[in-house]
């Protein structure tokens, strides 16, 4: 018990030393992830005269033909059906907030492999291995998305609030919403994939991590995409749009219906099967803690 | 306290920069490790500190594989780099952060030596010098009570009086339970600190002497013209004469030991220097 006892005090004096001295970077991420967040929100489309229309003709219907993603902002935002537009928005920003900022939150994470000085200190303070891996993947996977989700309801309740004072009757994003703790769950995967990445890469880790996973989603919908058209060339994609549509994804390949293809396929096999990716995810976190340990300063 | 036999290090095998290294290190001893730059003084360092893995040989240290990083054997010794991590914060804050995971740390001691290093503890590692900084650090080094402490370059970066300083607070915290390995091409430095030198050249150890052994073997003479002695085994100019070491042992008409002439001769006559060194150990053994 006393052993378990100091395990976990010198995890937590990691921890806080990792949060004391990252501090700045990660308050710039979260920063501008929420300030992202709250343009899009705030800004339905790219152009001041549009922002006074919005913000002056609270139902006033735009028609964003350059880029669904606009268009689907500025339709949550502007010409909202019902009391529903807002949780909608908040179906597409949650989760690529939680991704994108969590992408970025693991890469700060192992900053100090990218410099001599700070990954020398940190390899020689008197900790255990598991423990300082341990810190990080605490970090990682629990203290993350909680504060993150802490934030975002602090988001959530401001554009609410935001909402109401124009006479909408938004619906109110709660803690509890099965939305967010789906995509939490998503994240806890995606997360361990993140954090065996960071850890990969010693110089530029950010810019590397996400050019990395840039490049496995492309990897994927090549390889999906010539998978469907060699097996399935009839392929029916009507009757998927609907979810197509719901799961936020997009290809960076092709721009016609084999998007839909590969995009279903990819999202349903390789990127977003729970046990494909908890399998990826686990594989990664071993390859961190193997990366750890060879780590040299 | 550490044992090192036949360690080899290289980041190519072509091009090895540690090479059969053997070395015992004792407690109580301040050893001071010599070498050109290149040499593999900090090479040899890291093996100890663990951050480098060796590519052949053992090495313990205090019965401890380094390369494993353990708990008990990272709490027994710190790392005092040429260029140490400075965080941003205050050192109030530094010193509240990473002081827990040090056992023995006393932030008494390590306020006490911040007054004699004349740093001022309310500042941030931002707002100074890093010769304050440098100060600062090597105080935390101390204030943690390790067993072991292994300095590279400390004095880099620090101005005369801190140097005074340094060799003043070095003296007074060794005994016998601590071991103290400081490197530094910065011979002067090093007059009147250590105990023993140990010199890494083209990757092997030539000495590994403590100072009474080195004094049993060599006499370092002044000399008012150039000397004609051929069994001087080096002489070099200085201001006022001639400085030179000869075989022979210390005694009242001979001089302290040089460093800087030590270092110089054992480069110059290195395979004579280290068959006359041996044998002194040899003999000093038996």
């Amino acid at each position: 018990m006393l052993r378990l006892n100091t395990h976990m005090r010198r995890v937590g004096w990691l921890m806080t030393t990792e949060m004391l001295y990252k501090w700045r970077q990660l308050l710039l991420v979260f920063g501008i992830g929420f300030a992202l967040l709250m343009l899009y929100y705030l800004v339905p489309a790219f152009s001041i005269s549009d922002l006074i229309r919005g913000l002056t003709n609270p139902n006033t219907t735009f028609n964003f033909s350059s880029s669904r993603t606009i268009y689907s902002v500025g339709r949550a935002f502007i010409n909202v059906p019902d009391s529903y537009g807002l949780l909608k928005y908040h179906i597409t920003y949650f989760p690529l907030a939680l991704y994108g900022i969590g992408l970025l939150f693991n890469s700060i994470l192992f900053s100090e492999y990218g410099d001599t000085m700070s990954r020398r200190f940190h390899l020689s303070l008197p900790a255990s291995i598991p423990e300082k891996w341990g810190a990080k993947v605490i970090l990682s996977l629990v203290v993350f998305p909680l504060a993150f989700l802490l934030l975002y309801q602090l988001y959530a309740l401001i554009t609410y609030q935001w909402g109401a004072l124009r006479g909408m009757n938004y619906v109110r994003l709660s803690l509890l919403d099965p939305l967010l703790w789906h995509h939490v769950g998503y994240y806890l995967l995606y997360g361990g994939i993140f954090f065996g990445l960071a850890s990969c890469f010693k110089k530029y880790g950010i810019v590397k991590v996400v050019l990395f996973f840039i490049g496995i989603r492309l990897a994927t919908s090549i390889l999906m995409s010539i998978i469907m058209i060699i097996l399935l060339p009839d392929f029916d994609t009507d009757q998927l749009s609907d979810f197509f549509s719901l799961s936020g994804y997009r290809s960076f390949v092709f721009d016609n219906e084999h998007s839909f293809k590969e995009g279903f396929i990819s999202h349903n096999l390789l990127l977003s099967n729970p046990w494909i990716l908890g399998v990826v995810a686990i594989l990664s976190l071993i390859l961190s803690y193997l990366k750890y340990q060879e780590l040299e300063a | 306290m550490i044992e090192i036999t036949d360690l080899g290090f290289h980041y190519t095998p072509r091009a090895p920069i540690l090479r059969g290294v053997t070395t015992q290190l004792r407690g109580g001893m301040i050893y001071g490790l010599l070498g050109k730059n290149g040499a593999g003084k900090t090479t040899f360092l890291k093996i100890i500190m663990g951050l480098l893995r060796p590519n052949s040989g053992e090495i313990r240290v205090k019965g401890y594989n380094p390369t494993r990083r353990q708990t008990a054997f990272l709490s027994s010794i710190f790392y005092v780099p040429e260029d140490p991590f400075f965080p941003s914060g205050s050192l109030r804050r530094f010193v509240q952060s990473y002081g827990p995971f040090y056992p023995s740390f006393s932030k008494a001691l390590f306020f006490e030596l911040l007054e004699i290093f004349e740093v001022d503890r309310s500042v941030s590692f931002s707002s100074i010098s890093f010769g304050q900084r440098k100060k600062a650090f090597i105080a935390f080094a101390i204030a943690c009570q390790t067993n072991i402490i292994v300095m590279d370059e400390p004095t880099n970066g620090l101005d005369i009086p801190s140097k005074r300083q340094f060799r003043k607070v070095i003296n007074h915290v060794i005994n016998d339970s601590r071991l103290m390995i400081i490197s530094s091409h910065q011979i002067r430095d090093l007059h009147s600190l250590i105990d023993a030198v140990i010199m890494v050249d083209e990757g092997e150890i030539l000495i590994d002497h403590s100072l009474p052994e080195i004094e049993e073997c060599l006499r370092f003479e002044v000399f008012r013209s150039e000397p004609g002695d051929e069994d001087l085994l080096y002489y070099e100019r200085v201001p006022g004469g001639y400085l030179g070491v000869r075989a022979g042992r210390y005694d009242h008409s001979s001089l302290e030991i040089d460093l800087e002439i030590l270092f110089n001769a054992t480069l110059d006559r290195r395979d004579h220097m280290k068959v006359l060194l041996h044998k002194t150990q040899d003999y000093a053994q038996a």
